[in-house]
């Protein structure tokens, strides 16, 4: 941490970074990756709006719609099938971190305005001697 | 499933071109978020302005998100290239079976809906000259050449339709290779799999022979033991109003066995148990109304397996059971006046009981086979004499002509264990949701 005038400035700006990342994951980077998660879902035919809201995971005892059409019996459709599974519960746990981070980012901010807060009100309540003092 | 002949040359297999272009546009739908991320969070907060133990820790967080967001472009775009290599092959393969076909008709050879072909050229003769045939001494023998060659074309067939399921098996095999993290790097098994190999020809390859390759050592213990039986007996306890039970059980065998796999950081363990027999019972209690008697028998198999992988820290575990064979059941009520019941399991020959379960490619299997007559059996004879006393005569035992053999089979199959390990976690509740389901059915 920097110190004097120019620590200061730093601090703020770091608390300025810290809320544009957070403002961008919120809006972009997490609903972003929850929609594009969903893309090849039914073979890419599935319209996922880009802001898309989080669903519940996806059972692998139930067949996915692969996009494959007429393949019901195939090994290959049960295979794509697997892999929208095991994808949707990789880009869950990429998701859930996402969201830790974030949390991470606004925690940090938090912290560093109540040190900031603290520190302000030491400083108040520190006066310095004067030549009134023992009247 | 394996593919017939039907299957195959009624496939359309052009819809794999739209599932091959949504992986691939998703795939690079994750590079694009990488790039966002890299620029608006960790490029943001590593400008030097942040400093101290949280941005260190924030900055190797973000490393791995960076890094599990290329892995899981690297992962669609493989899965999008197997799809296309699937698509030329499995077309290429289904023209082969077709171009048979046609070569089969062009010498008049019918292939019939299940891939059967028969000759039919004589069919084209005239009357006059089928008569001709027929007539003629080598007829028999033309026939039979007829019937031999047909046979070829169909044994030629059936061989291009293995062809076709053999490559649609190695798909999904190398789909779920290309899904499978069993790597530590980013965050760990289980996230996106930045190895994901794209060439089918590599990827869909048959698992390994267990314990030769791929650096794995294989070290496996079993013990199997059978046959043996027994019997057991109790009762009346009029007081608790359950008068009798008898028991009975004759034990094919049973086998357990554990193994242990190491490549590494990676250790997979397993172990499996399984059990052939069969076990009866009957038990009967009595109220004011008269006597109400029970009786149930179950003979089969019952097998279970259990694996656990671990990478340092990380570890999953995964179990699974299942339960096959018969079941007898017998309810009966009867009068003041006497009683007579009894189950049976396995009257008459029977052919053979299998169960296995397979975890993970750690798996049992146990066989039964020879059974002749009544495997075990318990009967209950109660009656009521003159004086109104009850008289209760439990009886079990074993039939004589209980004979049979038992074979277990213990696997570890390598490639399919590491494939496995990265789902286990998530398949630890639904495979809890089998057993259930699975035993409810049965009783």
């Amino acid at each position: 941490m920097g110190s004097g005038e120019g620590g200061e400035q730093k601090l703020a700006s770091s608390s300025s970074d810290k809320q544009r990342a957070a403002t961008y994951m919120t809006e972009h980077q997490i609903p972003g990756t929850e929609a594009a998660a969903r893309m090849a879902a039914g073979g890419g035919a599935v319209r996922v709006p880009y802001l898309a809201a989080p669903t519940a995971p996806v059972s692998p005892l139930l067949k996915q719609d692969t996009g494959l059409k007429g393949l019901s019996g195939w090994a290959s459709d049960q295979g794509v099938s697997d892999a929208l599974v095991a994808w949707q519960g990789q880009a869950n746990r990429l998701t859930a971190r996402l969201q830790q981070e974030l949390a991470g980012l606004k925690k940090t901010r938090a912290t560093l305005n109540d040190q900031d807060l603290l520190a302000g009100a030491q400083a108040d309540s520190i006066r310095l001697p004067s030549s009134f003092d023992g009247m | 499933m394996t593919l017939d002949y039907h299957d195959v040359v009624t496939a359309d297999l052009s819809s794999f071109t739209d599932v091959a272009a949504a992986w691939k546009k998703m795939g690079e739908r994750f590079g694009e978020l990488k790039v966002d991320y890299e620029k608006h969070v960790q490029s943001v907060l590593g400008n030097g302005n942040w400093q101290g133990l949280a941005y260190g820790a924030q900055q190797h967080t973000a490393a791995a998100t960076a890094f599990e967001y290329g892995a899981a472009k690297r992962q669609a775009l493989a899965i999008a290239s197997l799809l296309t290599d699937a698509q030329t092959e499995l077309t290429r393969l289904q023209k082969a079976v077709k171009d048979l076909v046609e070569d089969a008709e062009k010498k008049d050879y019918k292939v019939d809906g299940s891939g059967k072909a028969t000759y039919v050229g004589y069919d084209k003769l005239s009357a006059q000259e089928r008569y001709t045939l027929q007539h003629d001494p080598d007829y028999p023998a033309l026939l039979a050449d007829a019937r031999e060659k047909a046979q070829g074309w169909t044994d030629r067939i059936a061989r291009a339709v293995e062809a076709v399921d053999t490559t649609d098996r190695s798909v999904k095999r190398a789909l779920s290779r290309a899904t499978s993290d069993g790597s530590t790097d980013g965050i760990g098994i289980g996230g996106f799999n930045t190895a994901a190999e794209g060439d089918l020809a590599k990827a869909g390859k048959p698992d390994p022979e267990p314990g030769k390759k791929d650096g794995w050592v294989s070290e496996t213990d079993s013990e199997a033991s059978g046959p043996g039986v027994g019997s057991e007996a109790s009762g009346p306890n009029v007081g608790k109003g359950k008068l009798a039970e008898a028991e009975a059980h004759a034990d094919l065998g049973r086998a357990k066995a554990e193994g242990t796999l190491t490549n590494g950081p990676l250790k997979l363990a397993g172990e499996a148990e399984a059990y052939a027999g069969a076990k009866a019972s009957a038990a009967a209690g009595i109220t004011h109304e008269g006597a109400q008697a029970e009786a149930g028998a179950f003979a089969g198999g019952e097998a279970s397996a259990g694996g656990t992988a671990d990478a340092g820290p990380v570890g999953v575990y995964a179990r699974a059971e299942t339960m096959a064979g018969a079941e007898a059941g017998v309810n009966a009520g009867a009068g003041l006046d006497g009683l007579n019941v009894g189950a049976e399991a396995f009257a008459g020959a029977k052919g053979g009981v299998g169960a296995g379960a397979d975890v993970g490619g750690i798996g049992v299997g146990v066989t039964a086979e020879g059974w002749a007559g009544p495997g075990a059996e318990a009967v209950l004879n109660a009656s009521k004499d003159a004086n109104g006393v009850w008289h209760f005569g439990p009886k079990v035992g074993i039939s004589p002509a209980l004979g049979g053999a038992v074979g277990f089979e213990f696997t570890v199959d390598p490639g399919k264990v590491v494939d496995t390990v990265s789902d286990a976690a998530g398949a630890v509740g639904d495979a809890a949701n089998w057993v259930g389901d699975g035993i409810g059915s049965l009783f």
